[in-house]
């Protein structure tokens, strides 16, 4: 429901029908419609291939109409109105019994950092981030989910500490609660890992968490390759790293 | 509580002639959003920290929420809305599209008006200058990775619009004062009930959503003595109103309080500079503010004015207590007297918990003048450590005995200093320790010119 998926199914629509991504819009999904999934882990490949199925039928009806008339879009489509042909239809799509019917997404995160080890300070310089992104239907989007997981990863790992207090969160705003800007953002290398198709289904899905989740373990690498101290907490703030360096080495 | 009062605003918006009635307490945000349906600049933080609600005014990026519509009256306002002309996007939001600079969509608006300030007033803009003239804006979802790129693309071909003239309109006097006099009567007349805003980046802050707060102020900001600088025979004047922006291009001020344009430098992103201004800084009296400890190894006085009196009161004598002043509530800060003291040095070295706008952790000010090669006259000052900004003197005699040994005594006295207390920025060994190591790097920069 976040991750992109409205954008991915719109693209899947979108590419069997043969227009533009955003002449399709996707409704929001409402479970007074649909049937039950079970499960929000369902594959997302499932998805787009009831929606291409869906599509499919659509497309297969305009065929019919439209024959062998160069296809322009919306002729067509008046076409298939003037000939009161309905361009309506159902999708469907069935989890094979010997596929796991799970999306286990892999990936690989490098980072680089420079640590001003008189402050603690660490700087992130770089982050090369790989990902096995099934099929890629949105290269844009795609990059731009890696690269905005990233960022946010890179909060959590250095900056977005929250403590309570008594029932109250103290970094309670935006000039307490810091999250990178601009300039706290380093130069990233995004790197796309397409799978294409395999076990019968099609092999497409989401990006909006997996991106994050590896970046802090990233950096508390790279930070001990750095400095020689392995953190456990996050965020490592330049607290930590000096105690953890001024104990190290009794002066 | 007072009631808002009607005020007839007249100004330049997204190239049109526009006047229109809003109450007093309404600020610029509200004026777009809620009268004129303007809904492109949004309210993320409602305290300037977020940059949603960047407009551009008089071509300067700023922030609508802690800008009071009032303050408009008479200028030029650009909004996402104008950007478009003839229904064609603008290059900039074009590369935007082309880019995949967008994905949810909240700080977009805000973006792009930043950018646009940025390109208006230069073009092209390398990486690092765009990366900065975005670091306002907070985005949570891009990365920013493809915000950065788009701006870039656009800066290649930018060319900024042609200016419009302003036209101003029948603002009362009461709200925007023209003059000194006419602003001191107000604050005499209107004794303890009325407060002066001027760029509002912090009271407009501390007064968020309270309505009869915000319908209390009057606008200084076009009072011409509080917008001057003058260099004296034995000093500067820096008048109250001039924006962190405009000391930080200042090369007079460079010169004779060269701590001052880097503390300034260092408050806020582009749109707080824009509009913060040095008496506001001083004004709120935190003890975070950067340009306390600047001023403090600068000697400055601060020239205080009211309709009867004018005093001048050294900036170390200023502060009371935490977010107190010694000002009365007829008085106006008018301006600070910075003395020229020939060959002066001075940094202003900061820790601050990310790149961007951020509150710092620790501060560090110091200034010397050389005679011969050696320290013959020395300020220290430290920022962000406690509930004030400390001025060690005995850190300054150790420093100005010279030498490797001296520098030793100076770091430890100053360590001394620090409250041992940890607060939510940081904690009192971790500020003990840096003191010393941000005075050393203030030391080895002033020796090396």
């Amino acid at each position: 429901v976040g991750e992109g998926l409205q954008a991915l199914l719109g693209h899947a629509a979108a590419e069997v029908l043969g227009c533009a991504p955003d002449l399709v819009r996707v409704l929001p999904a409402d479970t007074s419609r649909v049937c039950d999934l079970e499960s929000f882990m369902t594959p997302v490949g499932l998805l787009t291939e009831a929606v291409r199925d869906a599509a499919k039928r659509v497309r297969g009806a305009m065929d019919a109409v439209t024959a062998d008339a160069g296809f322009q879009w919306r002729e067509a489509v008046e076409a298939c109105v003037r000939r009161r042909v309905p361009l309506m239809s159902h999708g469907f799509a069935i989890a094979s019994e010997s596929a796991d019917g799970s999306a286990v997404t892999t990936a690989a995160n490098v980072v680089e950092v420079e640590v001003d080890t008189e402050t603690g300070g660490v700087r992130v310089l770089r982050v090369h981030s790989a990902h096995d992104a099934g099929r890629v239907l949105d290269p844009i989007n795609a990059e731009g989910q890696l690269e905005g997981g990233i960022v946010q990863g890179l909060g959590f790992a250095l900056l977005e500490g929250h403590r309570v207090e008594e029932g109250r969160l103290v970094e309670g705003d935006l000039s307490r609660y810091l999250v990178p800007t601009s300039m706290d953002a380093p130069e990233i290398q995004s790197l796309l890992v397409e799978q294409l198709d395999e076990g019968g289904h099609d092999r497409v899905q989401l990006l909006g968490e997996a991106p994050m989740v590896g970046v802090a373990p990233a950096v508390a690498a790279a930070v001990y390759q750095a400095v020689g101290v392995r953190f456990h907490e996050l965020p490592i703030l330049p607290e930590a790293i000096r105690k953890a360096l001024r104990e190290r080495r009794p002066k | 509580m007072r009631t808002p009062d009607p005020v007839d605003l007249a100004f330049t918006l997204n190239r049109q002639p526009i006047r229109i009635r809003t109450g007093s307490s309404s600020r610029l945000l509200d004026l777009l959003r809620d009268e004129l349906r303007l809904l492109g600049a949004k309210e993320g933080c409602g305290a300037g920290d977020c940059g949603a609600c960047t407009v551009i005014v008089n071509g300067a990026a700023v922030l609508s929420c802690l800008t009071m519509a009032y303050q408009v009256d008479g200028a030029t306002v650009e909004t996402v809305e104008g950007l478009e002309e003839g229904g064609r996007l603008h290059p900039l939001q074009e590369c935007f599209v082309e880019r995949g600079a967008v994905q949810c969509g909240f700080c977009t608006p805000g973006m792009l008006l930043a950018a646009k300030a940025a390109l208006d007033r230069k073009a092209p803009l390398g990486l690092d200058e765009i990366r900065e003239a975005l670091s306002g804006n907070l985005c949570r979802c891009t990365g920013y990775a493809k915000i950065a790129a788009a701006v870039m693309r656009a800066s290649a071909s930018h060319s900024p619009g042609s200016p419009v003239a302003p036209e101003r309109g029948a603002l009362p006097s009461y709200y925007c004062p023209r003059s000194l006099e006419e602003a001191l009567e107000i604050l005499a007349q209107r004794e303890g009930e009325s407060k002066p805003v001027a760029g509002g980046t912090d009271i407009l802050r501390s007064c968020r959503g309270f309505l009869s707060d915000r319908g209390s102020l009057f606008d200084i900001s076009n009072v011409p003595e509080l917008k001057e600088l003058e260099d004296r025979a034995d000093s500067i004047f820096v008048g109250a109103a001039l924006t962190h922006a405009e000391i930080a291009a200042s090369p007079l001020i460079r010169q004779w309080a060269p701590a001052l344009p880097s503390a300034c430098l260092a408050i806020g992103g582009p749109q707080v500079r824009n509009r913060g201004t040095l008496g506001g800084n001083l004004a709120s009296a935190s003890p975070l503010a950067d340009t306390i400890p600047a001023l403090m190894v600068a000697d400055a006085t601060l020239e205080i004015v009211s309709i009867e009196s004018r005093r001048t009161i050294p900036i170390g004598d200023f502060f009371p207590a935490p977010f107190q002043t010694g000002l009365a509530r007829d008085e106006l800060i008018l301006g600070v007297l910075i003395p020229k003291r020939l060959g002066v040095r001075a940094s202003f070295e900061r820790l601050s918990p990310r790149r961007g706008p951020s509150w710092a952790k620790i501060s560090v000010a110091c200034a010397v003048s050389f005679k011969d090669g050696h320290p013959d006259w020395v300020r220290i000052a430290m920022g962000g450590v406690g509930p004030k900004v400390i001025r060690s003197e005995e850190a300054e005699a150790a420093l100005l005995q010279g030498g490797y040994e001296g520098l030793r005594r100076a770091r430890e006295a100053l360590a001394q200093e620090v409250p041992p207390e940890d607060d939510l920025r940081s904690t009192g060994d971790y500020r003990r320790e840096m003191t010393g190591l941000l005075l050393e790097r203030a030391v080895r920069r002033l020796a090396d010119g």
